[in-house]
């Protein structure tokens, strides 16, 4: 088993599986920052609407 | 429902790469010429052809956003840009790490490497150029008039790899012409299903956020008028 082989493939999909992860995380934390904001915002109209 | 969908979709993605992995690793003989490295191949190609299906839907929704002014045209354009761009670098750094196992290299200026980083750049400039235009209307205009541009990048990395006469180290193309052994095949499409399967779930959830932004810019205005 030649290991800088090995060494190289595993450096691929580690990397491949970081850029992936990574943007999954920043995604869901950017989605929840905009359910937040909405929610937020909804909640001021409403109020807005009573007033 | 859409939400349940989207989930659905990216766990069917991981267990379908899940198990795409294990035939990968432990079902498959090494390459006679470049030994186990070769089977970068299963990510590195589908993260490419997975990324440039979306930067056609892409193109095809900015030119409808256009014709139409349909603001859920701009929606899909920016969720499937950004995911694609996602696995352009997945394919360029893959494709990096491959070269040094193979050609002693990280990068060369090689016509097919150059075309690629022209077409992560291309879209990383629509990425950046989107959020600096206030006015929505303007902001989606401009978006979809880069869109269509850095789409004629596209079809220039497929031909530099294809034209007559160019030099240049990347390997030519080996699948749908018998060059690449047929128990390659399954592991293949599977990679590729597995990308399409989570890319698509990437792509409804981004396309879902940009959705509830727009909600939001219209209760913020609202909010401004009263």
């Amino acid at each position: 088993m030649d290991i800088t082989n090995l060494k190289f493939l595993f450096y691929g999909y580690s990397a491949a599986w970081i850029i992936i992860t990574a943007f999954v995380l920043l995604l869901v934390s950017r989605g929840r920052r905009i359910d937040r904001e909405l929610a937020r915002l909804r909640a001021l109209v409403e109020n807005k609407e009573r007033s | 429902m859409r939400e349940k969908a989207t989930y659905l979709l990216g766990a069917l993605g991981a267990l379908v790469m899940i198990s795409n992995l294990h035939t990968i690793f432990v079902g498959l003989p090494d390459d006679a010429l470049q030994g186990m490295i070769f089977r970068i191949i299963f990510i590195h190609v589908p993260a490419d052809l997975v990324a440039d299906l979306f930067f056609t839907i892409a193109l095809v929704t900015s030119v409808l956003f256009l014709a139409r002014k349909n603001f859920i045209y701009d929606s899909i354009t920016v969720a499937c840009i950004e995911v694609a761009t996602m696995l352009i670098l997945v394919n360029l750094v893959t494709g990096s790490i491959w070269g040094r196992n193979q050609w002693g290299v990280w990068w060369t200026w090689d016509l097919r490497l150059t075309t690629q980083l022209m077409k992560f750049v291309l879209y990383m400039s629509y990425l950046v150029v989107r959020p600096a235009i206030a006015e929505p209307t303007q902001k989606a205009t401009m978006s979809a008039i880069i869109a269509i541009f850095a789409y004629a990048d596209v079809p220039l990395v497929w031909m530099a790899i294809r034209l007559p006469n160019v030099r240049t180290n990347h390997p030519s193309p080996v699948m749908g012409n018998g060059k690449m052994a047929a128990v390659y095949n399954a592991p293949f499409g599977m990679g590729m299903l597995a990308l399409l399967l989570i890319g698509s779930a990437l792509v409804l959830l981004r396309l879902h956020q940009e959705t509830s932004q727009r909600e939001i810019d219209s209760l913020r205005r609202e909010l401004h008028a009263a």
